[in-house]
C-alpha cells in the first residue's frame, strides 16, 4: 500500500512538473484564464482525439490545487450516501513546446478522498450508479471510504509534412472503495485507457479519427469482520430482481469480479476561420464487462454490453475581440444490454468447473441525452469579465427487465442559466457567480412483475429512486472566488474558490419525498 | 509516416484480439424468451403392500402436479400431468428444480409419490416427452418414523454443543426403533459442487452417509408408541449452565433418550445412554460429533441389524462406497428404500441448488437461513390424535414440512416420552 501510494506521489511530482514546465508564457494565469482557454480549444475539451488538441493553437497552462467538498441531505440516489464529504489534490497543464518542435504535451493528476455516510444497498461497487446491474447489495446502512488516484496525458506531433498530425491520450486510473460495516468489501479498481489519433488538416478544415480501447477491473469481497453472523445479502440483476444469500454462509461467495473491454472510434471535422471555429465530432464505443463469483471455479454472474453513441457540436464565434460566443449541441445515446446465463455445475472429477449452457439477454437500460447551450463571454485580457449562459438538457431514462416484464421510464426536463462576473483591483479580482435551474419531470412510469414487491430493497431503492428521479426540482447555486495574480513572477497566482449549490426538491402535489441537497466545494491553489 | 500508421495498426490489432473473443459472446446474445418444455412423469417399480410388483394405477397420473422451480429466480410454475403423463409448462430459460409429489392410496396402503428432477437446464423447448426430460418415480410406503424437530444452527455467540435430533412415531401403530441409525450424509457440508458416486450405483438409488449412530437391540427393546418422541443430543447436558467462549448454550439437554459421545472423556454424562458410533468415515473426532451449523442432510436407516465399527460388515461396493476421483476414504452406502426418514438442511431457502439426496426422499430442504442464530426447524402440525397427541406434515419434501421457530423445544406441541426412557415420569 505504501509503496502504491509512494509510486503515485512520485507520478504526481511528474504531472506537476510537466504542468510547471509549461508555463514559460508571459501572459499572466488565472483560473478564469484556463476556464477561457478551454473553451476556446474545442477540440480539447470536446474530443478524445489528442493530435486535433494541436489545432486549438491553446498556447500552456498549468495549475494544481487542493480542493475539500462536502455535501448534505438524502435527495439523490439511495445508494450515494447522505452526507458526505472529501478532499482531494490535482493538478493539470501543459501545451506546446517550442523545444520540442511545437509538439504538443499535457498531462493530469488527481487524487481524492472521501467518505460517504449512510449509503444504502451496495456491496460491491465503488460507483454504483456506473450502469452495471449485476451486484451485491446488503440490508445495513454503511459508510464507504473512496480513494482514487488518476492520471493522463495527450500528445500530438507537430504538423507533419504539412497536414498530419498524430496524437495519443492514455489515462489510468486507480481507485479503492472499503464498506465500513458487515459485509465489507474492499474494492479495488484500476482503468487503462488508450486513444491514438490522427488529424489530416488542409486550409481551415481538418478531418480527425481516433480510436479507443480500455481496460478495466474491479473486484473486491464482502466479508465479515464478526464471524460468528451471517449477513443476508441480495445478488442484484436488475432492479427488482436478486437471489437472496447470506454472507458468511455455506459456499457463498461474497466476491465479484468485474472485467471490462471497451473498444470505439471517433470521427471529427472542424472549421477554424478568422472568427469562426466549427467542430463537429461524433463518437461510438462498444463495451463489454463480465461478473464472475470466483477466480478458481468462476461462475459468471452475468455480462453487460453497452453501446454509446455521442454526437456534438460546437461553435465558436469570436464577435470582435472583447465579446463571443459558445453554442453546443450534443446526442448522447446509451443502451446497456444486461446478459444472464444459465450454467450447470459439471461434478465430473477432471472437469469439476460451471458450463454454461445459455444466455440470454434479460435486461435494457438506456439513456437519451439532447443538450443545447450558449455562453456569452466579454472577454478581459486572456480572461473575461463576464460569463453567461443558459443549457436546456432533455434525458429520458428507460429501463427494461424482459422476463417478467417490468419497465421504468422516465422523462425530464433540465434548464439552467448562470452568469460570472470577475471583478479587478489591480493585482487582486473577486469572481462572483449565481446560477439557478429547474427540473421538470415529463412523463414518468413504472411496472413491476417480479416476485419481490414486498421486499425491503425494491421497496426503499427500487421506488425510491424511481421517485426521486421523476421528481421535480430547483436548483441554485452561488460562486466566490478570489485571486491574487503575480505572486511569485508575472504569470503566476494564487486562488480560493467557494461554490455552493443546492436542490430542493419541488413536487406539484406538495408532498415532498425527499429533503433537500447541497454541495459545498472550497478550492484553493496556484496557476502558472 | 506510413510507418507510424502500420504500427497503430498492429497495435489496435493486437489489443482487438484479445478481446474480441469476450466480445463476440455478448455479441451472440438473443433477447430471452419463454420456452414450452414437455416433462415425462413416470411411475416405475411400484411394489405392493404383499411385496409383488404391481402397476400404478392409472387415476394416480392425474392427481399429480409438477412444480417447475426456478430458485434462482424465485419463479414457480404449477402444472397437471396429464393422463399421457406428460407435464407441459411455458417457462424462462433456467435452471429447474422439477418437484412432483403425492400421497396415494393402494390397497388402504399410503404411498409416497416423490421425484425431483434436480438442477435442470431449461434452455430450448421441449416438444414432445424423452428420456432426458422425465422423472422416474419409486413410490414408496409412507413411514411412521420421521425426524421432528433438528437444532442444528447453534447460538449467538457461536455455541454449539446443544445441538440435538428428535426422532418421533407419526403413524398408528407401534414402531421398534432397534437398529435404528441417525446418519449424518454426505456431503456434511452444503455445496453446488456434489460429488461423483460409481455408475454402478445408477441415479437415486443409494444415499452416502459419513457417520452412523444406532440404536442397538434385540428388535423389540424399543417401542416407541404414536406420538412419542425420542431426543439424540450431540452432548447430553444442561448447556444453558455452560459457559464457554462462545456463551451458554440455550437448551437443556440433560434429559435425553441418548447422546452421540465421541470418546472426550470430559465431557461424560453417565445418566444418558451413549448411542455408538458404528461407521465414521475419516477422521475420529473424539472431541465432540457435530454437524454443519450450516445445515447438514440426516436420515433414519434402517439396516435390520446391530452393527459394529470396523466389522467385515463393511464391504466397499456392498455396504460403503468411494467418491470417483477421491483417494480410499469409504462412506455409508445406503439403499434408498431403508431409510425411514431425511431431512435436508441447506445454509439458506436460495440454497436449493446445493441439495444433496434423492427427491425419493426428500424433494425439498428446510433451513433456517444463517447460523448461530438459535433457530430450530421443526415439523408442521396437520392434525391431533383423539389422545391430544400431533399428527405432523410429512410429505418428503422439507421445504413444506418444516417451519423455523426462533428457538429450539424437545418435545415441541405435546409430544409424549415412551415409557422406557429414563426421564419417563
Amino acid at each position: 500500500m505504501r509503496n502504491i501510494k509512494y509510486r503515485f506521489a512520485s507520478l504526481a511530482l511528474a504531472a506537476t512538473l510537466l504542468a510547471t514546465a509549461a508555463s514559460a508564457q508571459t501572459d499572466g494565469s488565472s483560473q478564469q484564464s484556463i476556464e477561457r482557454k478551454k473553451m476556446e480549444s474545442l477540440w480539447f475539451s470536446n474530443t478524445n482525439n489528442a493530435a486535433g488538441a494541436q489545432l486549438d493553437n491553446m498556447g500552456y497552462y498549468s495549475q494544481l490545487g487542493i480542493n475539500y467538498n462536502h455535501t448534505d441531505g438524502d435527495f439523490q440516489r439511495t445508494q450515494l450516501g447522505t452526507n458526505n464529504n472529501g478532499y482531494g489534490f490535482s493538478t493539470d497543464g501543459g501545451g506546446q513546446f517550442e523545444n520540442l518542435k511545437g509538439a504538443f504535451m499535457w498531462g493530469y493528476f488527481n487524487y481524492s478522498h472521501d467518505k460517504i455516510h449512510g449509503a444504502r444497498y451496495n456491496a460491491s461497487l465503488i460507483d454504483p450508479l456506473r450502469g452495471m446491474p449485476f451486484y451485491l447489495a446488503d440490508t445495513n446502512t454503511s459508510n464507504w471510504i473512496h480513494q482514487s488516484y488518476e492520471l493522463g496525458m495527450k500528445a500530438a506531433t507537430p504538423i507533419l509534412g504539412k497536414h498530419w498530425i498524430l496524437g495519443v491520450g492514455v489515462d489510468y486510473q486507480n481507485m479503492q472503495g472499503a464498506k465500513q460495516i458487515d459485509p465489507r468489501p474492499n474494492v479495488q479498481m484500476s482503468k487503462f485507457v488508450v486513444t491514438p489519433s490522427v488529424v489530416y488538416t488542409v486550409s481551415k478544415h481538418a478531418i480527425g479519427a481516433h480510436y479507443t480501447y480500455s481496460s478495466r477491473r474491479e473486484d473486491g469481497t464482502a466479508t465479515n469482520s464478526i464471524s460468528l453472523m451471517t449477513q443476508p445479502v441480495w445478488e442484484v440483476v436488475a432492479p427488482g430482481f436478486y437471489n437472496t444469500a447470506e454472507i458468511g454462509s455455506g459456499s457463498f461467495s461474497g466476491l465479484r469480479a468485474y472485467n471490462a473491454n471497451a473498444m470505439g472510434g471517433g470521427l471529427q471535422y472542424s472549421f477554424i476561420g478568422e472568427k469562426i471555429k466549427f467542430l463537429l465530432s461524433g463518437e461510438y464505443t462498444f463495451a463489454v464487462e463480465d461478473v464472475n463469483n470466483n477466480y478458481t471455479t468462476p461462475k459468471i454472474i452475468g455480462t453487460t454490453k453497452e453501446n454509446t453513441w455521442d454526437v456534438k457540436a460546437n461553435l465558436m464565434w469570436s464577435i470582435n475581440p472583447k465579446h463571443s460566443l459558445f453554442a453546443e449541441v450534443e446526442y448522447y445515446d446509451r443502451s446497456i444490454d444486461g446478459i444472464e446465463y444459465v450454467q450447470v455445475w459439471d461434478n465430473t472429477y477432471e472437469v469439476s468447473q460451471w458450463i454454461v449452457i445459455s444466455k440470454n439477454i434479460r435486461s435494457n437500460f438506456s439513456t437519451l441525452r439532447t443538450t443545447a447551450k450558449v455562453d456569452y463571454m466579454k472577454n478581459r485580457g486572456n480572461s473575461y469579465s463576464w460569463l453567461a449562459g443558459i443549457e436546456l438538457q432533455k434525458e429520458k431514462l428507460s429501463d427494461i427487465y424482459y422476463l417478467p416484464r417490468s419497465t421504468q421510464d422516465v422523462e425530464n426536463l433540465y434548464f439552467t442559466a448562470h452568469v460570472k462576473k470577475n471583478f479587478f483591483f489591480g493585482k487582486n479580482a473577486i469572481l462572483v457567480g449565481v446560477n439557478g435551474g429547474v427540473k421538470k419531470n415529463q412523463s414518468g412510469e413504472h411496472t413491476y412483475s417480479g416476485n419481490y414487491a414486498d421486499s425491503d430493497i425494491y421497496k426503499n431503492m427500487v421506488l425510491r429512486d424511481f421517485r426521486y428521479l421523476q421528481e421535480n426540482a430547483l436548483m441554485w447555486g452561488a460562486e466566490l472566488g478570489y485571486t491574487r495574480s503575480g505572486l511569485f513572477n508575472s504569470r503566476s497566482s494564487l486562488f480560493i474558490n467557494v461554490k455552493y449549490n443546492h436542490v430542493a426538491p419541488n413536487d406539484g402535489d406538495g408532498k415532498a419525498h425527499f429533503d433537500n441537497y447541497s454541495a459545498l466545494v472550497i478550492k484553493a491553489g496556484l496557476t502558472f | 509516416m506510413r510507418k507510424y500508421i502500420y504500427y497503430i495498426a498492429a497495435f489496435a490489432a493486437l489489443i482487438l484480439s484479445s478481446c474480441s473473443e469476450m466480445m463476440n459472446d455478448a455479441l451472440d446474445a438473443e433477447v430471452v424468451a419463454p420456452i414450452k418444455v414437455a416433462y415425462k412423469i413416470d411411475i416405475k417399480n411400484f411394489t405392493a403392500p404383499d411385496g409383488s410388483a404391481a402397476t400404478a394405477p392409472a387415476d394416480w397420473y392425474s392427481n399429480l402436479e409438477v412444480v417447475f422451480n426456478n430458485f434462482s429466480e424465485g419463479i414457480e410454475t404449477n402444472v397437471k400431468v396429464g393422463a399421457d403423463g406428460v407435464a407441459m409448462a411455458e417457462v424462462i430459460p433456467g435452471i429447474y428444480n422439477i418437484t412432483v409429489r403425492s400421497t396415494q392410496k393402494y390397497n388402504g396402503k399410503s404411498y409416497i409419490i416423490n421425484g425431483l428432477a434436480q438442477n435442470v437446464a431449461l434452455t430450448e423447448a421441449v416438444t414432445s416427452p424423452s428420456d432426458k426430460y422425465a422423472i422416474s418415480i419409486q413410490p414408496l410406503l409412507g413411514s411412521p418414523l420421521c425426524i421432528r424437530e433438528m437444532y442444528y444452527a447453534g447460538s449467538l455467540g457461536g455455541y454449539f454443543r446443544d445441538q440435538f435430533y428428535e426422532v418421533y412415531n407419526n403413524g398408528e401403530e407401534v414402531v421398534y426403533l432397534d437398529h435404528i441409525c441417525l446418519a449424518h450424509l454426505v456431503p456434511e457440508y452444503a455445496t453446488t459442487s456434489l460429488p461423483e458416486w460409481p455408475a454402478e450405483d445408477g441415479v437415486d438409488k443409494y444415499a452416502y452417509a459419513v457417520t452412523l449412530w444406532q440404536i442397538k437391540g434385540d428388535g423389540d427393546d424399543y417401542p416407541l408408541q404414536p406420538g412419542e418422541s425420542i431426543v439424540i443430543a450431540q452432548e447430553a447436558a444442561d448447556h444453558t449452565k455452560i459457559e464457554t467462549w462462545a456463551g451458554f448454550g440455550i437448551v437443556d439437554t440433560s434429559k435425553v433418550e441418548w447422546e452421540c459421545w465421541a470418546g472426550n472423556e470430559q465431557r461424560i454424562n453417565e445418566e444418558v445412554p451413549d448411542l455408538p458410533y458404528v461407521f465414521w468415515s475419516g477422521y475420529i473426532n473424539k472431541m465432540q460429533w457435530l454437524t454443519s451449523v450450516d445445515g447438514s442432510a440426516m436420515a433414519l436407516y434402517q439396516p435390520g441389524q446391530n452393527l459394529e465399527f470396523g466389522s467385515d460388515y463393511w464391504q466397499l461396493g456392498v455396504t460403503t462406497q468411494k467418491k470417483v476421483g477421491s483417494g480410499g476414504q469409504q462412506y455409508v452406502r445406503i439403499p434408498v428404500g431403508d431409510i425411514f426418514d431425511a431431512v435436508e438442511c441447506i445454509p439458506t431457502s436460495a440454497d436449493l441448488d446445493m441439495k444433496r439426496i434423492p427427491g425419493i426422499l426428500d424433494s425439498g430442504a428446510t433451513s433456517v437461513d444463517g447460523y448461530y442464530n438459535g433457530k430450530s426447524v421443526s415439523r408442521k402440525v396437520i392434525d391431533y390424535r383423539e389422545d391430544g397427541t400431533p399428527i405432523f406434515q410429512d410429505t418428503n419434501n422439507s421445504t413444506d414440512d418444516f417451519e423455523v421457530f426462533d428457538s429450539p423445544v424437545i418435545r415441541r406441541h405435546d409430544v409424549k416420552r415412551p415409557a422406557w426412557s429414563p426421564w419417563a415420569e
